[in-house]
């Protein structure tokens, strides 16, 4: 009892004046490196920051849908693509004067590209990152909504994972749910690579912390 | 009362398609520059990925826009 009294108070006295935190090598973070337009990036570049971000604070992973999710939207765009080419064999606007038809295939490409460019962005900025303190949930909800929620890492109560489906299976992409003591109950990372790995590191960093708060390192 | 009938008559079909289309461009130009306001924000969220080429992307989409519009609008 008088141990954890102790620590309790030794954890008040380091947050007063944060202890510098020794660079510690993660064993547990999955080899596989990645880049910025990976699914799991591990230890990213110091260049990559984001908005709320402190000084000390190290991005450890970030996460984005699996890629394979995205190849039902590049099959559509693809078709879509070479659609105007059938026009050939199927003059359906042979009616229209030569302008209209012309100012057709413009329209069809213009709008093509936006809908690439927009499931791009969704992919792309639907994020989350994990970093030494927090996990952080990134939604590109649509063109006009966000939501960025977050989470210290001490808060997490409960880390579970999921492999729907025969393609989650075959390239090993599933759901990670974490369920916190914070504002946000719950934290669902979707369809991310590798959920067993992601789990897994949040369970050790949780052990991580704890053992910090125990040692009071705690910033 | 003549001139109305006269107009009716002489009613040109495809000015009336060129307007739904400079209406249709016209969304899309609103769009565009919601995509490249959009994009400045998450790149402002999460920054150091692809922030510029991105950046370029949505402008690139933006003035293109613009110039199909223009084009439409005096030469269509």
């Amino acid at each position: 009892m008088s141990e954890l009294y102790s620590a309790k108070s030794a954890t008040r006295t380091e947050k007063a004046e944060p202890a510098e935190k020794p660079n510690k090598k993660r064993d547990f973070l999955p080899d596989h490196q990645g880049c910025s337009l990976s699914s799991l990036w591990v230890l990213p570049s110091k260049a990559v920051r984001f908005e709320t971000q402190e000084p000390e604070e190290e991005i450890l992973m970030i996460l984005r849908a699996h890629w394979v999710t995205n190849i039902l939207w590049f099959l559509l765009a693809t078709i879509l693509f070479f659609a105007p080419f059938l026009l050939r064999f199927f003059p359906l606007l042979d009616s229209f004067p030569v302008r209209f038809q012309l100012m057709f295939v413009v329209v069809w490409y213009m709008v093509l590209a936006m809908y690439v460019f927009e499931r791009f962005l969704s992919w792309f900025f639907n994020l989350t990152l994990i970093t030494d303190e927090r996990i952080i949930d990134v939604d590109f909800l649509n063109l006009t909504t966000k939501k960025v929620s977050d989470a210290d890492i001490d808060k997490i109560q409960d880390v579970s994972f999921t492999n729907a489906g025969a393609v989650g299976a075959i390239f090993n992409y599933g759901d990670v749910l974490v369920q916190t003591a914070a504002e946000i109950v719950e934290f669902i990372f979707e369809k991310v690579p590798n959920p067993a790995g992601v789990a897994n590191v949040l369970q050790r960093l949780r052990t991580e912390e704890k053992i910090e708060a125990i040692e009071g390192r705690v910033r | 009362m003549e001139e109305f009938i006269h107009q009716l008559l002489h009613f040109n079909f495809w000015s009336f398609g060129k307007f739904f289309i400079l209406v249709g461009l016209g969304v899309y130009l609103v769009f565009s520059f919601v995509v490249v306001r959009q994009v400045k924000l998450m790149t402002q969220v999460v920054s150091g990925i692809l922030t510029n080429s991105l950046r370029v992307v949505a402008w690139l989409l933006f003035l293109f826009s613009i110039i199909v519009f223009i084009f439409t609008l005096l030469f269509f």
